[in-house]
């Protein structure tokens, strides 16, 4: 489904990212983590078309789409949530998802389609309410739900889980397991190793800009270089 | 299903009363606007004119501003394009008013877009605001100094008014008060279509939070420059409305002051709500004529009713009577 080839980033002398290679199968659930400054955002940001590479391709379905403008990627199903919870604040749950469902082609009724999200995300209750004013871990919920009311197939999550209270990381799980179960391909950055490697088939880790390990997640654990670069503090914490 | 582990929300119990309030507030402005076809002293009838051409003015320029969030100085300038555009094509191209209109219409368009589309692709606003800040003064000048064709700063007399139409007279004040009423409807069936389409709510995500907007798929530049395109061609239809009831264009119509104040008329009256440009104009203008202030004081008016606003009803008047109704509510769900 994606692939990346050789992506490299530098601002001015900085190199961010170098040489990064790797591809997404449709289908699965794969988790990007690595100590912070490891490059992780800005890969998301250059799949998505925020950013373009200095170096590299990224082929999305068969087609060259490196740079391409963000929201010509989201008509091709490719949509990220952003750190934190990124939602319109003032607009109203529904409308909010309303927003989101406004990709030409898809002409299903909105109202109908923002009461199944509504409904399917357990955020009914909140219809009505100002976006902004959601508790942390639904507000969560309501970017993820957005994306996907877009029609995504292809979900990238920038740390969906980062200062959520256990109850709402075991809604996440919940909301990430229903949106991969009807068929969604995910790559999510998580900082919480111990919720990510619960959830993802695969992790890849990037460590300096580069990858450093790709595979199952207890066998990504178990790599002296992961445990090195990353792992070693996080595992000593806990 | 996927249930939620947070407390529910609070409950909200729709008030009777409170909902009629926009109902009330549309009401008292179909009176207003029957007022100058049943009183016909020749002052109710200009004022009423100059009023529904104003309001037309500020609800386009909420398009672009309120509902799309991007701070456009230029309206005054398109609105003058219009004028001029339709009495320059009257005079030179031998055209009717109502012939007038389209090409006239399609110049202010593909000026706005010109303007447009280099200014809206950078984000953040300034960039936006200041270029067409410039444009407009720079539109202003053009009209001012092509002595030639706009006859220069002092102006231009324009001997014509529009065609009967309908079987309307528009050589009458009345005439030309149902033309300008039927411009504010117009333009206020237009606004409210946008607001309410697929088009409408993608702007008010680009508004809320562009990058955002962009990754869930909304063309954010296109998206922009085809509202201000529309903003500015309904500016210019009005324009080209104003120019008949006045007789008289100059360049002074296009000055940026006069978009300033059309900003702040969608200050006081409530920014990105449909009522609020006609609630602002309602104030901006009826109240200073009512107490018979000269022009030169209107604007100080202006500037002081501009602060207080800011600082204590921020939401506009429009948007305090949404606060009341939101209160209402809520306090009847507690009670409840």
């Amino acid at each position: 489904m994606l692939q990346l080839d050789g992506i490299g980033m530098n601002f001015g002398g900085l190199v961010v990212l170098r040489d990064v290679t790797f591809g997404i199968q449709a289908g699965e659930l794969v988790g990007l983590v690595g100590p912070n400054g490891a490059g992780k955002t800005t890969l998301f940001n250059i799949i998505s078309g925020f950013q373009r590479p200095t170096a590299g391709r990224v082929v999305y379905r068969g087609e060259t789409v490196t740079g391409l403008a963000p929201h010509r990627l989201a008509a091709r199903g490719m949509v990220r949530t952003f750190q934190g919870a990124r939602v319109f604040p003032k607009l109203s749950v529904r409308e909010c998802l309303g927003v989101a469902h406004h990709l030409p082609g898809r002409r299903r009724d909105t109202d109908a389609l923002a009461d199944e999200a509504l409904a399917v995300f357990g955020l009914d209750r909140f219809a009505d309410e100002p976006a902004g004013a959601l508790p942390a871990g639904m507000m969560r919920t309501l970017g993820i739900a957005m994306a996907l009311t877009t029609g995504a197939t292809f979900l990238m999550l920038d740390e969906p889980a980062a200062g959520l209270s256990a109850e709402e990381i075991e809604h996440l799980r919940l909301v990430i397991q229903h949106a991969h179960g009807s068929g969604t391909t995910l790559c999510i950055i998580e900082h919480n190793l111990k919720f990510l490697m619960g959830c993802v088939q695969r992790a890849c880790v990037l460590h300096a800009g580069a990858l450093i390990a790709d595979g199952p997640p207890d066998a990504v654990t178990r790599d002296p270089r992961v445990i090195e670069a990353y792992l070693g503090d996080a595992l000593a914490e806990g | 299903m996927i249930s939620a582990t947070t407390a529910p929300a609070r409950a909200v119990v729709p008030d009777r009363w409170a909902r009629l309030l926009p109902w009330a507030g549309w009401l008292v402005f179909a009176a207003l606007l029957a007022v100058p076809l049943v009183v016909s002293s020749r002052y109710v009838v200009y004022l009423g004119t100059l009023l529904a051409l104003q309001a037309g003015l500020a609800t386009s320029l909420n398009l672009i501003i309120g509902i799309a969030g991007q701070f456009a100085l230029s309206h005054a300038a398109f609105y003058g394009i219009g004028a001029y555009a339709s009495a320059l094509l009257i005079e030179h191209a031998g055209l009717g008013f109502w012939a007038s209109l389209l090409p006239a219409l399609a110049i202010a368009g593909v000026l706005a877009a010109a303007i447009g589309w280099p200014a809206l692709r950078y984000t953040g606003g300034i960039h936006f605001a200041l270029i067409t800040f410039a444009c407009g003064e720079l539109l202003r000048l053009l009209a001012a100094n092509w002595d030639d064709l706009t006859g220069g700063p002092q102006g231009k007399r324009l001997p014509y008014s529009p065609e009967p139409l309908l079987g309307i007279d528009f050589s009458s004040g009345q005439g030309m008060y149902v033309l300008a009423a039927a411009l504010l409807l117009l333009t206020l069936g237009v606004v409210a279509a946008i607001r309410w389409s697929r088009f409408g709510r993608a702007l008010v995500a680009i508004r809320e939070d562009e990058v955002l907007a962009a990754s869930l798929g909304i063309a954010v530049t296109r998206n922009k420059v085809a509202a201000f395109v529309a903003s500015s061609m309904l500016a210019a239809l009005a324009g080209a409305v104003y120019a008949p009831f006045a007789g008289f264009i100059s360049p002074e119509m296009m000055s940026t002051g006069e978009s300033v104040a059309m900003v702040g008329m969608l200050i006081v009256g409530g920014i990105g709500t449909l009522g609020g440009p006609i609630v602002g104009t309602l104030i901006f203008f009826a109240v200073p004529e009512f107490l018979r202030v000269a022009k030169f004081y209107r604007l100080v008016i202006l500037g002081v009713v501009i602060v207080v606003m800011v600082l204590f009803l921020p939401q506009g008047v429009v948007g305090l009577a949404t606060k009341f109704r939101r209160r209402r509510r809520a306090s009847v769900a507690e009670a409840s």
